[in-house]
């Protein structure tokens, strides 16, 4: 490819349905044959703004799991601490809950925001042990998800549930602690990048600007006790221009915080290494010194012109020129949510109407993903998953030896449910109708394959699944005659059952291909 | 006037550490590797727990010599003299009161202990630190290959390529419980590693047929890069279940599963080494080191989130090493920890500590000289909040070490794998 070219133009190839699944694939979790034909014969300007637009606020989790305290079908967030277990069972439905949001998402990109938060202002459910917290922490990431990095900061900066996780509350004067100071900077504002030079100096000053901030677990939010703020001055290194944020001292030492948000702000390290982390979320890992200069910079410079706005910098992304490269199309490797929830948004599996049933159904989906490697609450450590920063490996950090068979495990399970284990299943005869000739082999394959896998498998291989969709390598009926009886009488057991069987045969084959495994 | 350091290094009761590299020693070395390949048999096993996190090295084994400075600068968190456990070679280090596990094998002879491990000017970033760990560089960021990686490079010359050959078909190494891979990351980027969970991981695994060729963008080498996972799964998966399969879990000290993740993890690594599979390296992990706020109890410093660590740590080491031995394996496996630092000497208000430098090392096995070896990190005399440990032992000296006296590396192999290591060596084995 010549990078050189590539800047932030708009995209002015010729807008196909390859470019519409691969805009959807990164901006939602999974795509189903719905969002295909909502979007199909819309421009890509009016697809994007579409997908830029907000989700109406979820409901909160309410009580469908015997909460030991809260009366069932009410809220549990907003209830007083739990007691004995009580929060960590709360913690647990909480990732279910949230697991059912992204599921139920809407044609929106907020949910992806919302994870990209998670990840960057990463914060451990079970380290925090408080559900309210924590249920606190994901309504201001949703609040924010396509809004102002620097305001969203300044939030986080004090979010009770960041206060315990980093140990901001028993940050005192006399005694800082320097755990929120340090990843503020490293993590989530300047980075480490080759220009980012801040000291250990600014480690401990930002440590001091913010001593005094304390969470109160009884009207579960934060607030600033002067009592424990050191209110002398803070000099910072060279990097931040040896400046000095000036002591204050009663209530006005809370507004040192923003002092220190402004100061690291101004610095132009923060949006580049923003954009680093948004393009290695939306694009790709591999930023090399063309990306740096042609893509990073430009979304750099529009990030520090919008004042932090995040909006426009995606509005830039998903409608420029790079982001649909032929070279990057399919070259993502699923993170566990795309792999897992996405099967469930493209595959149609049965959820229960029953509220409590649901939520256990959630709860066991919230359970697998971390199997697979991604328990959304509760990532690895504060700087996220290593597939966003593990150099070199990035994406591929999904998918190594453990992990790729969990996925196959998995999918195995759901496709051929045990009679004792039929929480979760696909409903595949149910996908096969939606399609557009679910009768012809090749044509159920190739719309099948484009919706699910990154790229096409090979023509060894798509023969193969072929022959095994067609009559089993010749061990059963011809699907061209088992689907049209199927379509006939469809409360026919025996060819109902046979028809599930083969599809669940196939699809079997597909979710363990490499080729799914993209996007 | 001699003071306390060259006193113990001059002491007859501590053979030195430090040895200086020695070119006769180095070829005799050479020759045992030698010798060892010809028998086609590399029965030394290195066993590698990640305390991640960053452990406090301080409030792990514990400078009884240095308690005055000890209890001015981290009061709250401190452990009371009286319930340090003490070890009947040395009044000067004493094992925190959970350890009582791994003082049994300490007293058994099977636990050496070496704090002050680091190097110069310690990245305190958790992510920089740990990756310097895994590289075994600290000038080069950017390297891509591991320490075990790069190791594993000159013993499986080509790998994957010809392997597993027939007399020797483990793989080079094993990850159990989602250790990064980078470790075991080759020079070539080639994963030295398979990585498992679970024994039944790779049960009936199915990645489809891979005759076609790949395309030349990013789609298609993602694709190249997991069909080459898969042929490892395929290939191992069933050579480490028919391993695993004949050899059951002996030792009674384990706890009952899950409570213990580091040991149900050490639980089947002892199952592959106990069936004879021809592993050299394991790679676990303990998780939650971090503690920055409430390491301890702050009603009772012998309690807390760090003493429930450490008690699991040496639990799971004390039943391991037991297993080891009503295996009959005990003198094929040695076991050393490390975490990407160790933490400040002066605690914090909120009864924890900050990111440090130098991390006390833990090596267990019958291979390993038991005892403390090295006076540890002097302390400065009042110590502020900054202040750090000096580093005694460079990190790299010490895995260039380990690979010599353990795998009997030659030096040349050791320039390649460890390049940045100074000429040193430390006496870490039974002679």
């Amino acid at each position: 490819m010549n990078k050189e070219s590539v800047g932030i133009k708009s995209f002015s190839g010729q807008w196909t349905s390859k470019h519409l699944r691969h805009l959807l694939r990164r901006t939602l979790f999974g795509v189903s044959l719905k969002d295909i034909s909502f979007f199909e014969g819309k421009s890509l300007d009016e697809c994007v703004d579409i997908l830029l637009s907000p989700s109406q606020s979820p409901e909160p989790l309410l009580n469908h799991y015997h909460d030991p305290e809260v009366p069932l079908g009410k809220p549990v967030v907003f209830s007083s601490y739990g007691k004995g277990d009580a929060e960590k069972l709360r913690i647990a439905y909480l990732k279910a809950w949230w697991v059912g949001v992204i599921i139920n998402q809407e044609r929106s990109i907020t949910e992806k925001m919302v994870l990209f938060w998670h990840n960057h202002f990463a914060v451990e459910f079970n380290n925090v042990k408080d559900s309210r917290y924590a249920y606190r922490y994901l309504d201001t990431m949703r609040k924010h998800a396509m809004g102002n990095f620097r305001e969203l900061t300044r939030e986080v900066t004090i979010d009770p549930c960041m206060l315990v996780y980093l140990n901001g509350n028993l940050n005192n004067k006399g005694a800082p602690n320097e755990n929120y100071g340090r990843e503020l900077q490293e993590l989530f504002t300047v980075g480490k990048g080759p220009d980012s030079h801040y000291s250990e100096v600014d480690v401990k000053m930002a440590a001091k600007v913010l001593s005094g901030w304390k969470d109160d677990k009884v009207k579960i939010e934060s607030y600033f006790d002067p009592g424990s703020h050191d209110p002398e001055v803070k000099t910072f290194s060279g990097f931040y221009q040896n400046h000095e944020i000036k002591g204050r001292t009663g209530e006005d030492g809370a507004k040192e915080k923003d002092d220190l948000i402004n100061m690291i702000f101004a610095q132009r390290e923060v949006s580049r290494f923003f954009c680093r982390k948004l393009y290695r979320w939306f694009v790709n890992s591999n930023i090399d010194e063309a990306v740096e200069n042609n893509v990073i910079t430009p979304l750099a410079e529009l990030l520090v012109k919008s004042d932090y706005d995040v909006k426009p910098v995606l509005k830039a992304i998903l409608t420029s020129d790079f982001f649909y490269e032929p070279f990057l199309l399919g070259g993502m490797i699923k993170a566990p949510t795309d792999f897992f929830v996405g099967l469930f948004r493209e595959f149609g599996v049965v959820f229960s109407d029953d509220k409590e049933k649901l939520s256990k159904q959630y709860w066991r989906i919230s359970v697998l993903l971390g199997q697979l490697g991604q328990d959304l609450g509760d990532p690895p450590a504060v700087a996220g998953w290593p597939a966003y920063y593990e150099y070199p490996i990035f994406y591929k950090d999904w998918i190594n030896s453990e992990m790729l068979s969990i996925r196959d495990i998995l999918t195995r399970l759901l496709s051929f449910p045990t009679e004792s284990d039929k929480t979760l299943m696909f409903d595949f005869s149910a996908f096969a109708r939606g399609l557009k000739h679910p009768e012809s082999p090749k044509a159920l394959l190739a719309e099948s394959i484009d919706l699910c896998c990154g790229i096409v498998p090979g023509p060894t291989q798509m023969a193969y699944i072929e022959k095994v969709l067609s009559n089993d390598l010749g061990n059963g009926p011809e699907w061209t005659e088992l689907w049209p009886a199927h379509i006939a009488d469809a409360n026919n057991a025996e060819v109902a059952d046979k028809v599930k069987h083969r599809l669940a045969k196939v699809f079997g084959i597909i979710f363990a291909l490499p080729e799914f495994q993209l996007m | 006037m001699m003071n306390r350091r060259s006193f113990i290094k001059n002491s007859a009761a501590v053979a030195p550490l430090i040895v200086a590299f020695n070119p006769l020693a180095a070829a005799q070395t050479q020759l045992l590797q030698n010798l060892g390949s010809i028998n086609g048999k590399r029965n030394k096993i290195l066993v590698l727990i990640q305390l991640t996190g960053g452990n406090d090295g301080l409030n792990t084994v514990i400078p009884l010599d240095k308690y005055s400075i000890l209890s001015e600068a981290r009061k709250n968190i401190l452990i009371p003299d009286s319930k340090v456990l003490k070890l009947n070679d040395s009044s000067t280090y004493g094992f925190h009161p959970s350890m009582q596990a791994l003082q049994r094998l300490y007293h058994d002879k099977l636990v050496s202990v070496i704090p002050g491990v680091g190097y110069p000017n310690t990245d305190l970033s958790h992510f920089h630190g740990i990756n310097i760990k895994y590289t075994a560089h600290i000038e080069e960021k950017e390297i891509r290959s591991g320490w075990v990686g790069r190791y594993l490079d000159e013993l499986y010359p080509g790998y994957p390529k010809g392997y597993p050959a027939q007399s020797n078909d483990g793989p080079p190494a094993m990850r159990i419980g989602t250790v990064s891979p980078k470790i075991a990351q080759g020079i070539n980027d080639q994963d030295m590693s398979i990585g498992i969970t679970n024994i039944t991981d790779f049960d009936n695994f199915y990645s489809g047929i891979d005759k076609d060729p790949v395309s030349d963008d990013l789609g298609g080498m993602n694709v190249a890069t997991i069909r080459a996972i898969s042929r490892q799964i395929e290939i191992y998966g069933p050579i480490i279940k028919s391993y695993v399969t004949r050899q059951s879990t002996l030792s009674k000290l384990y706890p009952v599963p899950e409570k213990n993740n580091l040991a149900d993890q050490l639980k089947i690594v002892a199952r592959l080494i106990g069936s004879g599979l021809n592993t050299p390296f394991y790679v676990v992990r303990q998780l939650g080191y971090d503690t920055h706020g409430e390491q301890v109890d702050p009603s009772n410093t012998t309690t807390g989130r760090h003493a429930d660590l450490l008690a699991d740590l040496s639990e799971a080491i004390a039943a391991f090493q037991d297993d080891l031995f009503l295996m009959g394996k005990q003198d094929e496996v040695m076991g050393m920890t490390f975490s990407e630092f160790g933490r400040r000497i002066a605690s914090s208000d909120s009864y924890g500590t900050d990111h440090g430098t130098a991390e006390t090392v833990i090596m267990f096995g019958t291979n390993v000289r038991n005892g403390i070896l090295g006076p540890g990190p002097e302390l400065p005399s009042k110590v502020t909040v900054n202040d750090n440990l000096l580093i005694e032992h460079d990190f790299r000296t010490l895995y260039a070490s380990v690979l010599t006296g353990w795998f009997g590396a030659s030096e040349d192999i050791i320039k390649r794998v460890i390049s940045e290591t100074p000429g040193e060596r430390l006496n870490l084995f039974r002679s």
